[in-house]
C-alpha cells in the first residue's frame, strides 16, 4: 500500500496548492459628461457641484448621508468656476452595483446637509449598473431653468 | 370516460383471470451466497420482466412464491458484484430451488436497469447511453438532496439545479427542467414550473439513479428533450432494517476580507446537520414496507440562505395474488428557507441583491405531496401490464417579513394522471411494449399569473409503442415512437410525433456497439408561458411559446476489459453524439414592453464525446473512475453568425478514486473540472452587477470512512481546496465544508 500512500499525498498536496478559483473582482468606474442650461445660480450660492449615484432612491437630504458611503461621487465639477457648459467626471473604484438614483448634486451652503440634486439620471427609469473592472457611461443634462423635483415622485406615500 | 372504461376493463380482467394461475403456480427459492460460500444477504433476485422477485435475507435465502409455470431469465444482482443470469423452467406445483453465487467485482458491472428500454436488462444490453448511480455511491458522499449526487454522473454537470446531461440544458432563469425525471417510472416534473423538486425524493431509499443521456421523448414523452433521470428506490428486505444517519458540517468563514465587510454573519462558521431515519421490511410473504424521515437545517454560507426541510415519505407493497401486484410510493416535503437568488455584486458575493429596484432574494415555504401508485398484473408469463397512477401537488407559499403570506398569495400546482403499459414478450428474444397515458395539469397563482385569470392548465393525452428484436443473434433492434397531444388552452393544442430507433450489435461478450437516433421535446411550462409578475424583475407572459425540440444521434461502444496487473478489471463506454435542439426557450429583455419575456429564440447544436473508464482491483480495495465530456455548442440561431452557445463549457472532466488501505477503512476523493462556459451573454447582465462573470470549476472532495461494525463514521471535506466557482450567474457554488457523518445499520 505504500504506492497508494504516496498516490494521497501527491493528491493532498495538489489540492492544498491550487488556485482558489474566483477573487473579488475590480471595482468598476463611472465617467461621463454633464451639459449645462439655464441660468446658473448666483456664484456665492455654487460652493460645489458633484455628480452622484446612490443605489438607493433618496427621500431626504438626511437620506443621503444616513447612507453617505454608498454614494459613489465625483470631484468638485465646478472647480474651474461657475458659468461652464459641459464638465466631464470620472469616477473610480466604484462599487459594483445597481444604481438607481443618480444625478448632479449642488452644494449651496457650507455643510453636507446644504445639497439639493440640479439634474437627475433618467433613462431606464433612472437605474444603471456598474460591473467590476468596467466602465459605465452616464450624460446628463442640467437645465437650472427646469430642477428636477427633490424628494423625488416615487417617495410619496 | 374513456379512461374510467379502460379502468374498469383492466381491473375487469384481473379479478376473473388470476385464480385459475394461483392453483398452478410454482415456488421459487435459494440461497445467494459470496465466493467462498457465506451468505449473501440484500441481493435482488429478478425474474426478468415479470415484476416477481425477491432480496435475499441475512442467511443468503430467497423465496418467490406463487409463480405462473413459465420459462423466465432469473437475474441475481448486488451492486460491486457480477450479475448473475440464468433460464429456467417452472413448472406447475414444482419448488425449484437453486444457489447462486455472487463473484465481487471492483466496478457496478452490468447492473439491472429498467429506464433504457421500460424493462429490465444488463446494462451492457441498453443500446442508449445510460449512466447508473448506486445506493453506495451516494451514501458515501453525505448526498442529502438528490442533485448532489448528480455531480458526481459522469456525462452531467448542474448549473444550480438545472441538470445538464451532454450540454442540453445550459442555464436559463425560471426555465423548466429539459431533463424528463422519474420517480420509479412516473413522470416528477413539478406542474407549475416544470422543474424538479430534488428535496422531494428520499435518497436513503434510493436503490439506484439511471441517467439516459440523449433525447428521450419516444419513450418518456414532454421534458425528455436531453435525457432521462429514473429514480428507483428500493425493494423490501427479508428481514427488518433500520438505519439511522446524521452529520454536522460547517462552513468556515470565507477568505476574503471584501466579502466579508458587508455581512457580519460571514465573520464566523456557518453550521449546517441533519439526520435521516429508514426502517424497511417484507412484513409477510405479501405485505412490505420501508418509511423513510429526514430533516435537515442550514445557516446557509452566505446571507439570506437559511432554513429548514424535511420530507416523510413510504413505500408500501402488497401483493394481491400470483399475478396481481401494488405498490405505492408517498412521499412529502416541507421546505421553509430563505432564497438567494442573486448576489449584490461579485465584490460582496455573500450579501444578497437588495435594492428600491431589484430583489436578490425569494424566501418561501414550499408543501409538496406525491401520491404514485403502481400495479402491476401478469396477465400470462409472457404479457405483463403495469399501472402507473400519480397524484402531485405543491404549494408554494411566500415569505414576507418573517410571516408566510395570505392565502391569496399562495400557487399552488397539481398533476394527476396515469399510464399504462403492456409488455409482450414475444418469445425468440422479442419483445413489444404498449401504452398509452393521461396527465392533467393545472396551476393556480394570482401572484405569479396576476389580473383576472389566475387557473392554468395543460392536460395531455399520450401512446407510445416500442419493438425489439433480435437478429443473427448478434444485433438488437428497437423502434419505437410516442404520440403526446397537449392542450394548451381550449383552442390551441400542441401534438408531438417522437420516434427512436437503436441498433446494437454484440461484438463479442466484452464488447457491445451502438447506434441511436431519437427525438425529444419540452412543452413550455405554465409559468414560462403565463407569468405576469414584477417581483423580481418585471415579466410578462407569451401565450405564443412553442415546444422546444431536438433531434439526437449517438454512436457508442461499451466493454469490459482485464489489466495485464493481477486481479484488476475495468469497464468503459465511449459515445460521439451530435444533438440538434430548435426553439429553445430563453428569457429576453423587451425593450418595448421594459420587462422580460420568455420567448423561442435559441436553435443550437452540440456535437460531442462522452468518455467513461472505471477500473479497479476484484476485491474492491481500490476503485478508480474517469469522465470525459466534451461538448462543441453552436448557437446558429443567426446563420450568418455563428455563436458559441450559451452556458456550456466545453470540457468536463470527473474522476474519483477509492481505497481501501485497511479493511475497515476507506478513503475516496472526487475530482471535478469543467471549463468556463464558452459564452455568457444574458440580458441579466444588463440588471445584475457581475452576472456575466465565470470560470473554471475545480472541486476537490475528500472522504475517510471507518466501519467500527455497527456504526460507520465519516469525515468529508467538500471543496478541499477552497476553489470559489459559480455554477450559474451571480451566485457562489457551495464553499469548502467539513461534515462529520454517523451512520448505523441495524
Amino acid at each position: 500500500m505504500n504506492r497508494i500512500h504516496l498516490v494521497l499525498l501527491i493528491l493532498f498536496a495538489v489540492i492544498s496548492g491550487c488556485d482558489h478559483g474566483f477573487e473579488p473582482p475590480e471595482r468598476g468606474k463611472i465617467s461621463g459628461t454633464i451639459i449645462f442650461k439655464g441660468k446658473w445660480p448666483p456664484a456665492e450660492e455654487v460652493r460645489a457641484l458633484y455628480f452622484g449615484a446612490a443605489p438607493f432612491t433618496p427621500c431626504s437630504v438626511d437620506d443621503i448621508v444616513a447612507r453617505f458611503s454608498e454614494v459613489a461621487l465625483s470631484n468638485d465639477l465646478n472647480a474651474s468656476g461657475t458659468g461652464i457648459e459641459e464638465a466631464t467626471f470620472s469616477i473610480s473604484d466604484v462599487n459594483p452595483a445597481v444604481y438607481v438614483y443618480s444625478g448632479v448634486y449642488l452644494q449651496y451652503g457650507p455643510t453636507v446637509l446644504e445639497i439639493k440634486p440640479v439634474g437627475v439620471f433618467s433613462e431606464n427609469n433612472g437605474a444603471f449598473i456598474v460591473s467590476s473592472g468596467q466602465t459605465t457611461e452616464i450624460d446628463l443634462t442640467v437645465d437650472f431653468d427646469q430642477l428636477p423635483p427633490f424628494p423625488p415622485a416615487s417617495c410619496s406615500p | 370516460m374513456n379512461l374510467r372504461l379502460l379502468f374498469l376493463v383492466f381491473f375487469g380482467a384481473m379479478c376473473f383471470s388470476h385464480t385459475p394461475l394461483i392453483a398452478q403456480s410454482a415456488t421459487f427459492s435459494g440461497t445467494v451466497q459470496t465466493e467462498d460460500g457465506k451468505p449473501f444477504p440484500g441481493a435482488t433476485i429478478r425474474l426478468s420482466g415479470t415484476g416477481y422477485g425477491a432480496v435475499s435475507d441475512i442467511n443468503g435465502q430467497f423465496t418467490v412464491k406463487s409463480v405462473p409455470p413459465s420459462v423466465y431469465q432469473v437475474l441475481v444482482s448486488s451492486v460491486g458484484y457480477l450479475t448473475q443470469k440464468e433460464t429456467i423452467s417452472l413448472k406447475a406445483g414444482e419448488a425449484l430451488v437453486r444457489t447462486y453465487r455472487l463473484r465481487e467485482e471492483a466496478l457496478q458491472t452490468d447492473e439491472v436497469v429498467i429506464t433504457a428500454a421500460r424493462r429490465e436488462q444488463l446494462n451492457s444490453e441498453a443500446p442508449v447511453s445510460i449512466a447508473v448511480l448506486g445506493a453506495k455511491d451516494i451514501e458515501v458522499r453525505n448526498i442529502v438532496q438528490l442533485d448532489d449526487a448528480l455531480r458526481y454522473t459522469p456525462g452531467v454537470q448542474l448549473s444550480d439545479n438545472q441538470v445538464n446531461v451532454r450540454g442540453s440544458t445550459g442555464f436559463s432563469y425560471g426555465v423548466g427542467s429539459r431533463i424528463q425525471f422519474l420517480v420509479d417510472g412516473v413522470p416528477m416534473l413539478n406542474a407549475d414550473t416544470g422543474g424538479i423538486a430534488f428535496n422531494l425524493v428520499p435518497t436513503a431509499q434510493i436503490k439506484q439513479v439511471e441517467v439516459i443521456k440523449g433525447p428521450g421523448s419516444a419513450l418518456y414523452g414532454g421534458g425528455a428533450l436531453g435525457g432521462v433521470i429514473n429514480v428507483i428506490t428500493k425493494d423490501f428486505p427479508e428481514k427488518p432494517e433500520t438505519s439511522f444517519r446524521s452529520y454536522v458540517g460547517v462552513h468556515p468563514p470565507v477568505r476574503y476580507t471584501e466579502w466579508k465587510q458587508n455581512w457580519a454573519g460571514s465573520q464566523r462558521n456557518r453550521y449546517f446537520w441533519g439526520a435521516n431515519i429508514s426502517r424497511s421490511e417484507q412484513v409477510t410473504p405479501k405485505l412490505g414496507y420501508w418509511m423513510n424521515a429526514n430533516y435537515t437545517q442550514t445557516e446557509g454560507y452566505f446571507q439570506n440562505s437559511d432554513g429548514y426541510e424535511g420530507y416523510l415519505a413510504a413505500k408500501l407493497g402488497y401483493q394481491f395474488s400470483s399475478q396481481l401486484k401494488m405498490e405505492t410510493l408517498i412521499t412529502s416535503s416541507l421546505t421553509h428557507k430563505n432564497g438567494f437568488v442573486y448576489w449584490a455584486s461579485g465584490r460582496d458575493a455573500l450579501r444578497v441583491a437588495k435594492t428600491s429596484l431589484l430583489n436578490g432574494s425569494s424566501d418561501n415555504e414550499v408543501r409538496r405531496l406525491a401520491i404514485l401508485p403502481v400495479f402491476t398484473f401478469l396477465v400470462n408469463p409472457s404479457v405483463f401490464i403495469s399501472l402507473k397512477n400519480r397524484f402531485y401537488g405543491g404549494t408554494t407559499i411566500p415569505i414576507w417579513n418573517g410571516a408566510l403570506v395570505e392565502r391569496d398569495q399562495w400557487t399552488t400546482g397539481a398533476r394527476f394522471g396515469s399510464e399504462l403499459q403492456v409488455n409482450i414478450d414475444l418469445k425468440a428474444k422479442r419483445y413489444l411494449i404498449l401504452g398509452a397515458g393521461f396527465d392533467q395539469n393545472a396551476t393556480n397563482s394570482k401572484r405569479f399569473f396576476g389580473g383576472d385569470d389566475t387557473n392554468f392548465a395543460q392536460p395531455e393525452w399520450a401512446a407510445f409503442g416500442q419493438y425489439e428484436q433480435q437478429l443473427f443473434k448478434k444485433i438488437n433492434l428497437v423502434a419505437g415512437f410516442r404520440l403526446d397531444h397537449y392542450e394548451i388552452s381550449s383552442n390551441e393544442v400542441v401534438q408531438r410525433f417522437s420516434p427512436k430507433l437503436n441498433v446494437s450489435y454484440t461484438l463479442n461478450p466484452a464488447l457491445n456497439l451502438r447506434v441511436a437516433w431519437g427525438y425529444g421535446f419540452r412543452v413550455p411550462g405554465i409559468t414560462e408561458r403565463y407569468v405576469n409578475n414584477s417581483e423580481f424583475l418585471p415579466v410578462i407572459p407569451n401565450t405564443q411559446l412553442r415546444p422546444e425540440i431536438s433531434n439526437g444521434y449517438e454512436a457508442g461502444l461499451k466493454g469490459f476489459f482485464v489489466l495485464p496487473i493481477e486481479d484488476w478489471a475495468g469497464q468503459y463506454d465511449v459515445a460521439a453524439f451530435s444533438n440538434q435542439y430548435t426553439d429553445l426557450v430563453e428569457p429576453k429583455f423587451q425593450n418595448n414592453a421594459r420587462a422580460f419575456q420568455f420567448v423561442n429564440l435559441t436553435k443550437g447544436q452540440i456535437n460531442g464525446l462522452d468518455v467513461s473508464v472505471s477500473a479497479g482491483r476484484k476485491d474492491g480495495r481500490l476503485l478508480f473512475n474517469l469522465a470525459y465530456l466534451f461538448l462543441d455548442g453552436k448557437d446558429r440561431s443567426d446563420p450568418n453568425n455563428v455563436l458559441p452557445l450559451n452556458y456550456r463549457s466545453k470540457h468536463l472532466l470527473q474522476a474519483s478514486i477509492s481505497v481501501s488501505p485497511l479493511r475497515r477503512l476507506e478513503v475516496g476523493v472526487d475530482f471535478r473540472y469543467a471549463s468556463t462556459f464558452e459564452r455568457v451573454d444574458s440580458d441579466f447582465g444588463n440588471f445584475i452587477p457581475d452576472a456575466t462573470l465565470h470560470l473554471p470549476t475545480k472541486v476537490w472532495d475528500t472522504r475517510l470512512r471507518y466501519d467500527f461494525g455497527k456504526i460507520q463514521v465519516s469525515l468529508l471535506v467538500k471543496n478541499a481546496g477552497e476553489y470559489y466557482y459559480m455554477e450559474r450567474p451571480a451566485i457562489l457554488a457551495p464553499t469548502r465544508n467539513f461534515i462529520l457523518q454517523l451512520q448505523s445499520n441495524l
